[in-house]
């Protein structure tokens, strides 16, 4: 099945839990305007489909963005999907579309905002389970880089910590921040704003949790994690250059990771084990 | 010495209550003190903060000291004092309240809002704010008095060194104390000490110690509690009140929810509100595992509806440290404003949260959202009417007075944990059971 059912439907149980469970101050007709927004403009820029993934572009901003002014979730919704056909390098769309959208909105309007807290601190555990559960049917090849992510930051804050002489509490506290896990499982996993080389990928998470630590601490951003995803979105299109100008697979590439390249056309198929790669990027 | 030192173990741990933004108590003697709240006033607009903790010391003023920690180095000037009304005022403006309603008779057609009014505010106490001195590896960058307060702005680079001058002038300060300043000042933050000058004091003419107001102008939008929570006295009770431009603020590391409100309760609660309240708010407090920070009031200071209080006045306003106000007349025709809904580019926010240092182990951050929303706490009394009602419209009149007694009383149970036999007796009904909704069908023909 298509991995983005999983992903339409995780995201569908983290609006409905915020919504009946945690009180999100969601207005549906915000919802109605960035859903609609979001299939039209994808329709009207991509010749081809891909309904599915404004889908969730839409939906990950109805669980992040608060706005009073109706035209402002229609605008951030729009800038999403336009995102990904205006703002391309090397044949790919540069930024995460719903990230880029709210970073742009939430700086220059402030009746655009983000509501860090809302997810308070989650049973660790519980999230956990639940958003591996979902990562491992969905896009296993994409756990690396939520892993690199959750480990670079949770060294810092960890070490932060220890630094400063703060009890552990404080450290789990601010690493059971639910807006933390979800951007770290769902938002900066996105296949098409990663780096296609495992290395490189687990590379970009750490970098992304150092920016994001240095954002929070500070500058004290209290979005700083999507920030500092935007910010470093060059940064995928330069490994990525990079890791093709290597020419080379490492011969020791995991046979299911060559499967999973040739999959997503990293690697020519045929060349297994010991393939070059091609020039052709992902779709 | 032994008393002494017990004694001070008892002050500190009554009063780290007020630990709300900052600091502890400190006391170098035994003192009468009893806070139960804390009370904190927060303007904010861009980077810029004024922050006013009121005072409820109520010991020898002598005794009293407080050390507050700021986010950033402050220079003279930027500590003042206030007036302890304006809290109160703003504390009254935005108090949960209770509204009523009276029937007219059901043998009249149509049934016509009777009145409006408000109960005063929750009084779940207010608080105050203490602290402590300097010495040993620790500078003195400036010292004066402003109001009956003597200031000292500190400067220290370990917090084993501020420690000690404060332990060195005889101030004792709470187990654990050490590591949170620790922290502190690797984090950047500054702390200033302040005492009463009893000369000042009395030359001041106020007989209870004015709320002290410091303006800095830093990023960090946020409250230290962190001291507050050393004290193993159990859980203490914060307010803040937030003025601000652009909208509601909320917590950005803890969950902020919205208090229950617009629901209909009983009339017997209209004496009884402030236990109501204080009832409902350790319910919900505990069904949120003690972990959220509870949104009380969020309204436009042009108005209100109903009003619990007037509105602050820009004068009032602009000496909680609203800068961007224009002066106006001091606070005439009131009741003119009530009406006019003149725009105040003013947002306030009153938030909620009882802590200790499991349920609240960071500090408190805030974010400034673009929210303007009103909220309100707001629990409605309707009362029947009493007067003579003899027509067949009555019997169904009274016959939904009843369903509708049995359903406040059940709101009244389910926020609050009361016993739903005491509710059932004081509102006169045998049990606190709602009619079968099928009932009501064949009832009706």
């Amino acid at each position: 099945m298509d991995p983005r059912n999983y992903q339409i439907a995780a995201l569908s149980i983290f609006i409905l839990i915020g919504v009946m469970h945690l009180g999100f101050q969601i207005q549906w007709h915000n919802v109605m305007v960035i859903v609609v927004v979001a299939l039209l403009t994808q329709r009207c820029l991509f010749s081809h489909g891909q309904e599915k993934s404004a889908l969730i572009s839409s939906m990950s901003l109805i669980l992040l963005l608060r706005t009073d002014i109706v035209a402002i979730a229609a605008l951030t919704s729009f800038i999403a999907i336009a995102s990904k056909r205006f703002i391309r390098f090397d044949g790919s769309h540069l930024f995460n579309p719903s990230a880029i959208a709210l970073v742009l909105m939430t700086s220059v309007s402030s009746h655009a905002y983000i509501s860090p807290g809302q997810w308070g601190a989650l049973g660790l555990v519980t999230f956990v389970v639940l958003a591996i559960g979902l990562l491992v049917v969905t896009r296993a090849h994409r756990l690396d880089v939520a892993l690199a992510f959750l480990f670079g930051y949770t060294s810092i804050v960890v070490l932060r910590g220890l630094y400063l002489g703060d009890p552990v509490a404080i450290a789990l506290h601010q690493l059971q921040n639910g807006s933390l896990l979800l951007f770290a499982f769902f938002m900066i996993t996105d296949p098409k704003t990663t780096p296609f080389l495992r290395t490189a990928r687990v590379g970009f998470g750490v970098t992304v949790a150092v920016a994001a630590a240095i954002l929070q601490y500070k500058f004290y951003l209290s979005t700083a994690a999507i920030y500092a995803l935007v910010a470093l979105a060059p940064l995928v299109s330069v490994l990525n250059t990079y890791t093709r100008n290597l020419s080379y697979v490492k011969p020791s590439l995991h046979p299911l990771e060559s499967v999973k390249a040739i999959e997503a056309g990293v690697i020519d198929a045929g060349q297994g084990n010991s393939a070059c790669i091609t020039h052709q990027r992902q779709q | 010495m032994l008393v002494r030192a017990t004694l001070l173990v008892s002050l500190i741990s009554v009063s780290n209550s007020a630990l709300a933004f900052c600091g502890f108590f400190v006391a170098k003697a035994d003192t009468d003190l009893f806070n139960s709240a804390s009370q904190v006033v927060m303007v904010r607009d861009k980077d810029r903060t004024v922050i006013t903790m009121a005072n409820d010391f109520q010991g020898d003023v002598a005794d009293f000291a407080m050390v507050v920690p700021v986010p950033t180095f402050i220079e003279r000037g930027q500590i003042n004092v206030a007036t302890q009304g304006l809290i109160d005022h703003l504390d009254a403006y935005t108090a949960p309240r209770l509204v009523e309603y009276f029937d007219d008779n059901p043998c009249q057609r149509h049934r016509v809002f009777a009145e409006a009014a408000t109960a005063g505010s929750v009084q779940l106490k207010t608080s105050t704010l203490p602290v402590a001195p300097p010495d040993l590896g620790v500078t003195i960058e400036a010292k004066y008095t402003v109001g009956e307060y003597d200031i000292l702005i500190l400067s220290a680079e370990e917090s084993s060194g501020l420690i000690e001058w404060l332990s060195g002038n005889d101030y004792k300060l709470p187990d654990g104390a050490e590591e949170v300043v620790g922290s502190y000042i690797k984090q950047g933050m500054r702390f200033f000490v302040a005492k009463v000058n009893l000369e000042a004091q009395l030359e001041s003419g106020y007989s209870n110690l004015r709320p002290l107001q410091v303006a800095f102008e830093s990023p960090k939008f946020m409250l230290p509690i962190r001291l507050g929570t050393l004290n193993a006295n159990g859980q203490q009770e914060l307010f803040v009140y937030a003025l601000t431009r652009s909208g509601r603020v909320e917590t950005s590391n803890y969950r902020t929810v919205r208090m229950p409100s617009n629901v209909e309760i009983p009339g017997f609660v209209k004496d009884r509100f402030a236990d109501f309240y204080r009832d409902m708010f350790a319910k919900q407090t505990e069904k949120e595992n003690g972990k959220a920070v509870f949104l009380e009031y969020a309204w436009d200071m042009a108005w209100c509806d109903p009003c619990a209080a007037d509105p602050l006045t820009s004068t009032q306003l602009r000496n909680l440290g609203v800068y961007w106000l224009e002066k106006d007349g001091g606070g005439t025709n009131q009741s003119k404003r009530r009406l006019s809904q003149r725009p105040q580019d003013v947002f306030v926010t009153r938030l909620h949260l009882r802590y200790d240092g499991k349920t609240f182990p960071d500090d408190l951050k805030f974010i400034e959202t673009g929210d303007r929303s009103n909220y309100q706490g707001r629990y409605i009394m309707r009362h029947a009417w009493q007067g003579e009602a003899n027509c067949a419209a009555a019997t169904d009149y009274f016959e939904m007075v009843n369903d509708r007694n049995i359903i406040a009383g059940n709101h009244l149970a389910n926020l609050t944990g009361w016993n739903r036999q005491e509710i059932a007796q004081s509102i006169g009904v045998v049990e606190l059971t709602e009619e079968k909704w099928w009932k009501r069908i064949w009832k009706k023909q």
